[in-house]
This record gives structure tokens, C-alpha cells and sequence, in this order.
């Protein structure tokens, strides 16, 4: 229960400084660079693969079954509504969720968080409401064009591997049996993972004692538990929606 | 100034158990005692970094404690603090650290930010040292620096929680001039915290005692010094006695002047 109150406390102070727009507006910008738009090519590299990996696993059956017209729609339902949300928050959370621990940890450890108050200046604009939005922003983002690359990794994969053409591919995908609707579950499901990395890579970097193995410890924990919490949440939305 | 009435604070022990203190307009009070005694935690809560679990503290007569965020901010901006371990920011420079609060929170134009950064550091010691990285300093250049952060904003207020920590003689001698001077410069209260007897005897107003949570006595240095208390007595002349003796500068005139025995060496 503190696991979740201390989510709680942290995206609170993030909408707070928003809507009173008291965030610090240097430090989202710097935090979307460095967290965000640096993670793309790492998020691009493993969405293309991944998209050809479906591909190569499918091959067998769509040649059994001659069904190369639904290779689209296989992979656009595998990866809009599962594969690119769930690989992009943990991609997000091993490379951007740790990175604010360790980050927020090694400050509150050393005191300049501390620093901050004893100079009027509340940490939850400067640091946290900056940071929560990067984080949310970077996954819905990522996630977003991670699944526009994937696919490409999967059309081409198809057209090289079972020299299925890339209109046939885009047709399979927008053929009627796919619609914004699994578009929109999918970017349902970033946005939550979106506020799991952001939520606990930051309440636990705040919350780590004990010098140089207290950030290690905290780093760990985070990572791990924002990993556990995808797949439940994961888990609930798919649940929550089945049949939509 | 401050005013400090019957304070508690415990962190599963008591480590503040009744503190009553006040620390007049204008003086460079210090704040000393044994380790544990609570000076720290003490320092914190007059910060407003701390709450406390029961007692008042007020601040130039308003009161800190159970303040809302907005109205606690504003009184903190009176405030200065420089901490034991330094803490500056590691990924600004030296001038932006120095700047940090001119421009985050004065929203002071940047011709004068740049004006008054260039002063503090220059008022430090720390002349063009604007573009340096905080990593590649020494100790004791970035405990200028937190003084100066803690004194650009010019706040009636300054709190220092060790400046002289791991410094040597030199910078120790240095470091208390420099409070001294900050005194005079900006007209603020410094509560300086310092297990440097000697030095910071030299330069006090006055002197708080802190014993097991509680202020033991307060007042002017000679008073404190001749405080009969046993914890008072151990810990002024356990800290003080074995090692170097009395500062040759509280040592009545005649041994102050006397030869010094051959090799004899004051730093």
C-alpha cells in the first residue's frame, strides 16, 4: 500500500504543477531530449525487429494455410493492441525508469533535494512534475511510433520472407477487420504504463536512503516492480476490454 | 529573530526534547555540542525542512511550524542554508548554482543575476570561477560556493550547518572570516553550527550549548565557558583540553604572549 501512496503522491504533485503551471518548463524540455527523443533509436531499433520476429514465428502456419492476405491483420492485432505497448514501457522502464531513479536517488542521497527546499523551491515543480511528464509524454510517444516501425519490420519481413507484397500487407490491415478502436487500446495501455514508470521510478528515486547501495537498491526495485505493475495493469485493461 | 519554545522531535528516539532558544537581530550565534546532541536536526526544523512534532519556531516573528506550502515558502526565501555536505546541484556550473535561486525564484533580469553572481563569488574568494564544473572543485572552494548560494539572495537569515568541515587551518581560518564578514556585509543573523571550538569561539556573539536534545545554556561566550553543568564542563574541555589546550586567543594575555618552546609550531 505505501508502494502505491507513494505513485499516488508523486502524480498528484505532477498534475498539480501542471495545471498551475508552475512546472519548470526548462527542465521538460531537457527531460523530453535526454529521456525521450534519446530513447527513440532504441525503441526503433527493437520495434523493427520484433516485427519481423512475429512474422518469422507465423511463417510456417501462413504458407500452410496459403493465408498470406491476413498477414497484416495478424501482426497489425499482435502488435496495435499488445506487442508495441507492452515492448515499448519495458523498454521505456529498463532504459528511462532507471535512469530517474538513479538520477533522483543520487540527488535526495546527497541532500540537493534538500538544497532545493532550503532554497524556497519546491522539487515537485523542478524535478518530479518535469520528469512525470517526459516519461508519460516519451511512452505514448514511443509506443505510438514504435508500432508504426514494427510494422514496417513485419511488412518487410513478409515481403522477404514469404514474398507477401506491401499493399497485400496493408490491405490484410486495413481491410475491415482492424480499426482505430485496437489503436486506441493500445495507446490506452501506453498512457497507463506511461504513469507506472513515471509514478515509480520517481517515488522510489525520492525515497532512497543510504548512500551509493541505497540508489543501487532503490534502482532495482523500481525497475522491478514498474515491470510487474505493466503486466497486471496489462493484464486488467485487456480484461476490462475483451470483445471491444 | 528566532525564537525557538519547548520544540520535540523524535525519529522513533527523541533527538529534540524541549529546545528553547533565541537568537537576537544582527548576531553570529553559535551552535554547539556534542555529536548526536541534535544540532543538526535542530537547524533543519528552524529551516523549515523539518516539521517538528510539537514547539514553535518563529522567524523574524512569524511563526514556521503548521504553515501552508505557499506561506512556509515565502518565510523560507528569508532563509539561507548551507549544508554539512555542500550540496550544490552537480549538473549546473558554479555561476548557475550561484544564480540558481536569483533566477528560479527572484526572477531577477539576467544582467543583474550575472551582477550579483559575480559579487558573492567574488565576496567568497572565487572570482571568474562562473563556467567551473562543481565536480572539479576542491572541499573547501565548494563550501564557498554554498555560501554564497545560501547568501545571494541576501536573506536576513543564515543558517550554516558546518562550513569548516574537513577544511584545513588555512581554510578554516578563511571560512570563519568569511562569516564574520557576511555579518557585517549583509546585516543577517548567522546560526552557525561547527565543531571548530576554537574558531568559532573567536568570532560568536554569542553561544548555544546543546546537550541530549536540550539547550544546556545560552549567552555570551565567557558565560558559557564558565557554565558549571558536568555535561557542560566534559564537553567544553573534553572537546577543547586534551589535545591543543585553551585557543591561544582565549588564553589570558600573559601565556597568549609568552615564548614558544623550540619546534613549536601554530598553524
Amino acid at each position: 500500500m505505501e508502494f502505491v501512496g507513494g505513485i499516488a503522491v508523486v502524480l498528484l504533485q505532477a498534475l498539480r504543477a501542471t495545471l498551475r503551471r508552475s512546472l519548470d518548463v526548462e527542465q521538460l524540455r531537457e527531460g523530453l531530449i535526454r529521456l525521450g527523443l534519446h530513447s527513440l533509436p532504441v525503441v526503433f531499433g527493437t520495434a523493427l525487429f520484433v516485427g519481423g520476429i512475429m512474422v518469422i514465428q507465423s511463417a510456417p502456419l501462413m504458407t500452410r494455410y496459403g493465408a498470406h492476405s491476413l498477414l497484416g491483420w495478424g501482426a497489425g492485432f499482435g502488435i496495435l493492441r499488445e506487442i508495441g505497448p507492452i515492448l515499448t514501457g519495458l523498454m521505456i522502464s529498463g532504459r528511462v525508469g532507471s535512469n530517474n531513479t538513479a538520477e533522483l536517488g543520487t540527488l535526495q542521497v546527497t541532500e540537493q533535494i534538500n538544497g532545493l527546499r532550503a532554497l524556497a523551491i519546491d522539487p515537485a515543480d523542478y524535478l518530479v512534475a518535469p520528469r512525470v511528464l517526459s516519461i508519460l509524454v516519451t511512452t505514448v510517444v514511443g509506443t505510438l511510433l514504435s508500432m508504426a516501425v514494427a510494422l514496417v519490420g513485419a511488412a518487410l519481413t513478409g515481403q522477404a520472407l514469404l514474398g507477401v507484397h506491401p499493399i497485400t500487407f496493408w490491405n490484410g490491415l486495413t481491410g475491415g477487420m482492424l480499426s482505430w478502436g485496437d489503436v486506441a487500446h493500445g495507446m490506452v495501455k501506453a498512457f497507463v504504463f506511461g504513469l507506472v514508470i513515471a509514478g515509480t521510478s520517481t517515488a522510489y528515486g525520492l525515497r532512497a536512503k543510504g548512500g551509493a547501495p541505497g540508489v543501487g537498491r532503490a534502482v532495482n526495485e523500481s525497475v522491478v516492480l514498474s515491470a510487474v505493475a505493466i503486466f497486471v495493469t496489462d493484464a486488467l485493461i485487456s480484461f476490462a476490454s475483451r470483445g471491444n | 529573530m528566532i525564537q525557538v519554545r519547548r520544540l520535540y522531535k523524535s525519529f522513533g528516539e527523541p533527538v529534540l526534547r524541549g529546545v528553547e532558544l533565541n537568537v537576537p537581530p544582527g548576531r553570529l550565534v553559535g551552535l554547539v555540542g556534542a555529536p548526536a546532541s541534535g544540532k543538526s536536526v535542530l537547524l533543519r526544523v528552524i529551516a523549515g525542512l523539518l516539521e517538528p512534532d510539537a514547539g514553535s519556531v518563529k522567524v523574524r516573528g512569524q511563526e514556521l511550524v503548521g504553515l501552508g506550502y505557499a506561506r512556509r515558502a515565502r518565510l523560507m526565501a528569508s532563509i539561507g542554508m548551507a549544508f554539512q555536505n555542500i550540496a550544490l546541484f552537480d549538473h549546473l556550473t558554479v555561476g548557475e548554482n550561484v544564480a540558481f535561486p536569483l533566477r528560479r525564484r527572484e526572477k531577477l533580469a539576467e544582467a543583474e543575476v550575472q551582477e550579483r553572481v559575480a559579487f558573492e563569488l567574488a565576496a567568497v574568494g572565487l572570482s571568474g570561477f562562473e563556467e567551473r564544473a562543481v565536480q572539479g572543485l576542491s572541499g573547501g572552494q565548494k563550501r564557498r560556493v554554498g555560501i554564497a548560494r545560501a547568501a545571494v539572495t541576501r536573506p536576513p537569515v543564515l543558517l550554516y550547518d558546518e562550513p569548516a568541515a574537513g577544511l584545513d587551518p588555512v581554510s578554516t581560518s578563511r571560512m570563519f572570516s568569511l562569516l564574520v564578514e557576511q555579518k557585517r556585509r549583509l546585516g543577517s543573523t548567522l546560526l552557525v553550527v561547527s565543531s571548530d571550538l576554537d574558531r568559532l569561539f573567536e568570532v560568536t556573539d554569542e553561544v548555544i550549548l546543546l546537550h541530549a536534545g536540550r539547550v544546556l545554556c545560552q549567552g555570551p561566550l565567557e558565560r558559557v565557558l564558565a557554565n558549571p553543568h558536568p555535561a557542560a564542563r566534559e564537553f567544553l574541555e573534553g572537546v577543547r583540553a586534551p589535545s591543543v589546550g585553551p585557543s591561544p586567543s582565549l588564553l589570558p594575555a600573559a601565556d597568549r604572549d609568552g615564548p614558544l618552546p623550540p619546534g613549536a609550531f601554530f598553524p
